[in-house]
């Protein structure tokens, strides 16, 4: 029985980028589900675990590791390493970088969620217009960014160098998330489109992440 | 852009000291005495939108370091990348073992998404009304400071959950440097007059420890220095 445990839920984009990360990794593991409608996030017991109260966490053994991002980075370069995660100085710091600047869309994301999708639905609260374009303007923004990185080679597969990392990793889980409200952003980011499908085609981890994460969100927004 | 990009030193770091991220990454660098050039981008006048900073940075943000050729922004990425290739550096910055580094990465992504946006809030509203005139309800900014003191209060919780006295092990690291000079936000604010010792004893324990650090000392004494007068205008 394995002692490694992901914390999550399974409409979570966090949740499934650190699942999508063990799964190319082969990496064994019990999903836990945590039920954050229902506020599962804020009980003692989760509390104790992770004190920022959020999905996902990563635990093995007395190891316990919060944020997505962290926890898929460290999946990557315990060990020997993976090629996920290049160790050259250089080609890690782009990366780095990179990750730094999808948090901002992950940030923007969520929030768009929970204005016009979450709130409405469970909380009967109103999507503030105002927040929802500041928001929606981040998200454009940045998915402009990597519509112009990838638009200067229309043969060009992976965002850093030649192989698939993490940031190709987490960039597809984001444009999947997009699923939750149903914007066909290939309309204004058509290479990000030619992208996205690409990585579906050549990775099954990614496309297994998507049709269980639409599986989960169709009664959801039924 | 004052202090021009000179060849003396392979790196030059682009910052101002008002910018938090870019206070950390300064530390780091003094941390190690790595020799570098100091270029100043006034965030006022706007030059970090301006021509000839784009040029270094299109995404005109602060700070970013220029190695040579190589261009890096984003100050996670910029401390990891100092912290790799410059040996000076102190090693218990970015620790080596693969557990430790990996809760130091926890706390640098829990700086960017969660620390950081709940600190900076009640600093940015304020700095709406007194520079740009634009109002805020009372409720608003109620709300901005409570959920500024919950971040407060999980800060104390992390740093109760471990022996040593930074928040990932019993020495600093880079992780320490980016929430202690967002923690300073506080200070922007006032909220240093209220600061109650017997309620955050773990990070109030935290914040003098870093703050005793000399590369942190240095830079906070100058810090505080220059936005003395700046401080008085907020709160009025």
């Amino acid at each position: 029985m394995s002692t490694t445990k992901i914390y999550g839920h399974p409409l979570s984009i966090p949740t499934r980028v650190a699942l999508a990360t063990a799964k190319q990794l082969g990496v064994a593991f019990e999903f836990i589900p945590v039920d954050l409608i229902a506020g599962g996030q804020h009980e003692e017991e989760y509390k104790k675990v992770n004190p920022n109260e959020k999905v996902p966490l990563f635990v093995e053994g007395d190891f316990k590791l919060s944020e997505s991002y962290a926890i898929a980075k460290y999946l990557s370069d315990r060990g020997e390493g993976t090629a996920l995660y290049p160790r050259e100085p250089k080609k890690r710091a782009f990366i780095d970088m990179h990750i730094g600047i999808l948090n901002d869309l992950k940030t923007h994301q969520i929030k768009i969620v929970y204005l016009t999708v979450l709130d409405p639905k469970f909380l009967k609260i109103e999507a503030d217009p105002k927040k929802v374009a500041a928001s929606e303007g981040i998200v454009k923004k940045v998915l402009g960014e990597y519509e112009a990185i990838l638009s200067a080679d229309q043969d060009k597969k992976f965002v850093v160098g030649d192989t698939f990392t993490l940031i190709d990793l987490i960039l597809g889980m984001q444009l999947t998330g997009t699923h939750w409200i149903q914007w066909d952003y290939g309309k204004e980011f058509p290479r990000l489109r030619k992208y996205h499908d690409d990585l579906l085609a050549a990775f099954p981890v990614l496309q297994e992440q998507l049709d269980q994460f639409l599986e989960n969100l169709k009664p959801l927004i039924a | 852009m004052e202090g021009q990009q000179d060849t003396t030193h392979p790196i030059s770091l682009y910052w101002t000291i008002a910018s938090q991220p870019s206070r950390s990454v300064k530390a780091l660098l003094l941390a190690g005495a790595v020799p570098h050039n100091s270029v100043s981008i006034d965030l006022i006048k706007q030059e970090h939108k301006g021509e000839a900073y784009l040029q270094v940075n299109p995404r005109g943000l602060l700070p970013a370091i220029k190695d040579g050729d190589f261009i890096l922004s984003e100050s996670n990425a910029i401390l990891k990348y100092l912290a790799n290739t410059n040996e000076s550096i102190p090693a218990h910055y970015w620790p080596k073992n693969d557990q430790q580094r990996a809760i130091t990465d926890q706390f640098l992504e829990y700086y960017q998404n969660h620390f950081r946006p709940s600190l900076i809030t009640p600093l940015r509203m304020k700095m709406m009304k007194t520079l740009a005139k634009v109002e805020y309800e009372a409720a608003a900014y109620e709300a901005a400071l409570a959920q500024l003191w919950k971040e407060v209060d999980t800060l104390e919780v992390y740093l109760g959950q471990h022996e040593g006295a930074f928040v990932v092990n019993d020495q600093p690291t880079i992780a320490d440097l980016q929430l202690f000079f967002e923690f300073q936000n506080l200070i922007y604010v006032g909220l240093d007059k209220s600061w109650e010792t017997e309620k955050y004893p773990q990070v109030t324990a935290w914040y003098n420890k870093v703050i005793a650090l000399p590369e942190v000392k240095g830079i906070h004494d100058q810090w505080i220095q220059l936005v003395a007068g700046f401080i008085k205008m907020l709160n009025a």
